[in-house]
């Protein structure tokens, strides 16, 4: 028998004006607004108490103003959201290896097959809820489903502080109920469509003749219908590392001789280790691509035996690469990429080669100039400031 | 050059000669195997310039001669060839080659052998005898632990040295993240020496050294080259130019945390929790050592975690340490004592893996941080 699936979906609660109403103790209880404070601005959280006042997410600023003109008018705290966020998602890494955040305040976690430790996936809901109030003083609501889809509805039908659960056998009794458009895929044009054949509700939808939905929809016809009937089978993702980091750059006018393509190459280099020692990585593999004026496009690669992260070690490779390769036509499009990722400095080193760390040491000051001041503050003699803008327009 | 021999020893002649013959080269001479006869023997060699191997075997030698026939077909050839015997006989002129196995026949064009670079052991005094088992567990015990990263071409070979004080011969090898030391001591030669073998030599080397019998093998050297002779086989090699580092310096002389456990038992257990580690992220595996057991983790956060307890007998303080899974793997595959002794001070300094009561073989390796 297939092991029963169970997702959990946690969505903080209004959450970044719950985190100054948290912080600000003479804040709580009001209308808290966070969002751009400029001409242009949009509302990005509104407190319970400011959505009393029609006022929600996404809108203008300007209409907020109008219909809360007591309210509390915060720009937020960017960092302070993100580094809380860390907080939560370390909370939510307790209760299964499997999390994928979706944004600062809201992840999936598949907790399937954890029967032998709570005997039912609602416990670990509520056991989430209670560690994040506990530990940050904040609250969230949780949906828990067999499916992701599910799990995130279910976590919205009850809010704030809220516990939804959707069993087995009521996925599509569940959501019947809901407009069509908060499934996901559904858009204006979508809802549009359905609305003039009388499909308003996501159950009225699960009952349509599916030939109907596809003439009109095409493919979109399938995935939405599966999901009406409360059907999905995306799997939760944890967050990845990236696979490689690459730079690339079309010229304005094509490259033809080969010192041109190595300066191009260097400067592409020092751009993609710059990128990868930001992202504290170490990589072993790199590749070079080659595009010429009439489009055949090459790809090569190099392996070393151990990762590299320095701007000389990539551009040895990448030259050498592109010495293998035969010029009989003009370069319009010139790459540079990494890959075999792995995270730097871990493993200590018995012998470590001194003038390798000279050499680090050298990049991390230029690193440092390079994060301070922009990419262009430092470069090599060989490599001017006209030829690193040849990029098209 | 007329003779005759047997197949299984032309097969072992081809077979030890293989990994010499060149591939990628401008000398198409060197991408074959040269034959020489000479009473009632059969020598092959082939050789890319790096690595030379020469192989002698017995033959009846009708009518003595010079020979060089293409590398790349030779091996399968005589591995498939009939029956027991084989026959190689050349055209007056040197210039087609025939071998022949029972039914079977074949004509092969042969290479011109006077521009081959024959091989011959250099006449030095510079050398020293020591028995082949012996040299094939140095080999067996440290060469695991070399670099493959040609960025730092002394890490890429093992140091093989005497110390004329102890009268020891050691091998050491290291790829800068963990090393393997093997000593013998009182052996009978004593004379000063020390060198870089490549690590892809002494592997074949190894492999080579298939004697059932115990025997003597002579390393000689000479310039930037080392010469060995075993058996009817001779081979030599460049060795490795450079400056192999104070390996002593990184060897810790005592320990704050020793732990003693059963080899089988960790070499299981690191062998079921690294299958759930990242070969991308070290393959960390995290060691939590206690009074009277030893936990060992991982944790993947795409696939999930694995976790395994096992008893140890502990002195010292308790410490919590993660180490690349592999570089455990690799040494307890050559620990032949049933119990080893893992000895450690803290989370980010080098730790020891050693055969309980052996002083004669050490492994060091460094942990990865985690934090």
């Amino acid at each position: 028998m297939e092991m029963q699936r169970w997702i959990i979906h946690i969505d903080m609660d209004a959450y970044f004006a719950a985190v100054e109403q948290r912080d600000h103790p003479e804040i709580r209880g009001k209308p808290v607004i966070i969002g751009g404070l400029s001409g242009r601005g949009v509302v990005s959280t509104a407190s319970y108490e400011a959505r009393r006042f029609g006022v929600h997410s996404a809108m203008p600023m300007t209409e907020a103003q109008r219909r809360c003109p007591n309210g509390i008018y915060l720009p937020g705290d960017h960092r302070k959201y993100a580094r809380i966020s860390m907080q939560i998602m370390k909370i939510l890494e307790n209760f299964s290896p499997l999390v994928e955040p979706l944004s600062l305040d809201e992840a999936f976690l598949d907790v399937s097959g954890m029967d032998w430790l709570y005997h039912d996936p609602v416990d670990i809901a509520k056991k989430i809820q209670e560690r994040i109030y506990q530990d940050l003083q904040l609250t969230a609501s949780a949906g828990v489903a067999p499916n992701k889809f599910l799990a995130k509805m279910a976590s919205e039908m009850k809010k704030p502080n809220g516990l939804t659960v959707i069993r087995p056998g009521e996925e599509a009794a569940a959501i019947a109920n809901l407009p069509i458009r908060r499934l996901w895929g559904v858009g204006e044009t979508t809802a549009g469509v359905l609305s003039k054949a009388g499909i308003e509700t996501i159950g009225q939808l699960a009952k349509a003749d599916p030939v109907f939905l596809e003439k009109q929809l095409g493919k979109l016809a399938y995935e939405i219908c599966e999901l009406a009937k409360g059907k999905d089978d995306r799997e939760v993702i944890s967050a990845h590392a990236p696979k490689s980091i690459g730079k690339e750059t079309t010229f304005a006018t094509n490259l033809k001789s080969k010192t041109d393509i190595l300066d191009q190459l260097l400067i592409l280099s020092e751009k993609v280790g710059w990128r990868l020692r930001k992202n504290g990585y170490v990589g072993r593999t790199v590749t070079v691509k080659l595009r010429f004026a009439s489009f055949r496009t090459l790809n090569r690669s190099h392996t070393f035996a151990e990762p590299i992260c320095l701007d000389e070690a990539i551009y040895a490779a990448a030259g050498m690469l592109a010495a293998k390769m035969t010029l009989n036509e003009g370069v319009r499009l010139l790459g540079v990429s990494i890959s075999n990722l792995e995270p730097g400095g871990k493993q200590i080193s018995l012998f470590p080669d001194e003038t390798e760390i000279k050499k680090k040491l050298v990049c991390q000051t230029v690193d440092k100039l390079k994060n301070k001041y922009g990419e262009t503050v430092l470069m090599r003699g060989r490599v001017d400031e006209e030829k690193s803008k040849t990029k098209m327009p | 050059m007329k003779i005759s021999c047997t197949k299984n020893d032309l097969m072992h002649a081809v077979l030890s000669v293989q990994k010499a013959i060149a591939i990628k080269t401008t000398h198409p001479v060197i991408t074959g195997v040269y034959f020489s006869a000479d009473q009632d023997l059969l020598e092959l060699q082939a050789t890319d310039y790096d690595i030379g191997i020469s192989c002698t075997i017995p033959a009846k030698v009708e009518q003595s001669g010079k020979i060089v026939l293409s590398g790349k077909y030779l091996q399968e050839l005589v591995r498939k060839l009939p029956g027991d015997e084989v026959n190689i006989s050349s055209d007056e002129e040197n210039k087609m080659i025939r071998i022949t196995a029972g039914s079977a026949q074949f004509n092969l064009l042969s290479i011109p052998p006077d521009e081959f670079p024959v091989l011959k052991p250099f006449e030095t005094d510079k050398n020293i005898i020591i028995q082949d088992h012996v040299f094939k567990d140095l080999i067996r015990k440290t060469v695991f632990a070399c670099s493959s990263d040609e960025a730092r071409p002394v890490f890429t070979g093992a140091l093989l040295e005497t110390d004329q004080q102890s009268k020891s011969i050691r091998m050491v090898a290291t790829n800068t993240h963990r090393l393997a030391l093997k000593q013998i001591k009182n052996i009978s030669e004593n004379k000063p020496l020390k060198m870089i073998i490549s690590a892809k030599i002494l592997n074949e080397l190894a492999k080579i050294m298939t004697s059932d019998q115990q025997q003597d093998i002579k390393i000689s050297w000479h310039k930037n080259q080392v010469g060995f002779q075993f058996d009817k086989i001779y081979m030599n090699a460049n060795l490795i130019d450079g400056q192999f580092p104070d390996y002593n310096r990184v060897i810790p002389s005592n320990f704050e945390t020793v732990a003693t456990i059963s080899t089988d038992h960790l070499s299981e257990a690191v062998e079921r929790v690294a299958l759930l580690a990242k070969d991308a992220e070290y393959n960390v595996i995290k060691f939590q050592f206690n009074k009277n057991e030893l936990m060992i983790t991982s944790n993947n956060p795409d696939i999930g975690k694995a976790c395994e307890t096992l008893p140890i007998q502990l002195t010292g303080k308790e410490i919590e340490i993660a180490f690349n899974a592999r570089y455990i793997m690799d040494i307890l595959k050559n620990i032949d004592h049933d119990q080893i002794t893992f000895s450690l001070n803290s989370s980010l300094s080098p730790a020891s893996i050693q055969p309980q009561d052996d002083e004669e073989y050490i492994y060091i390796i460094t942990p990865v941080r985690t934090k």
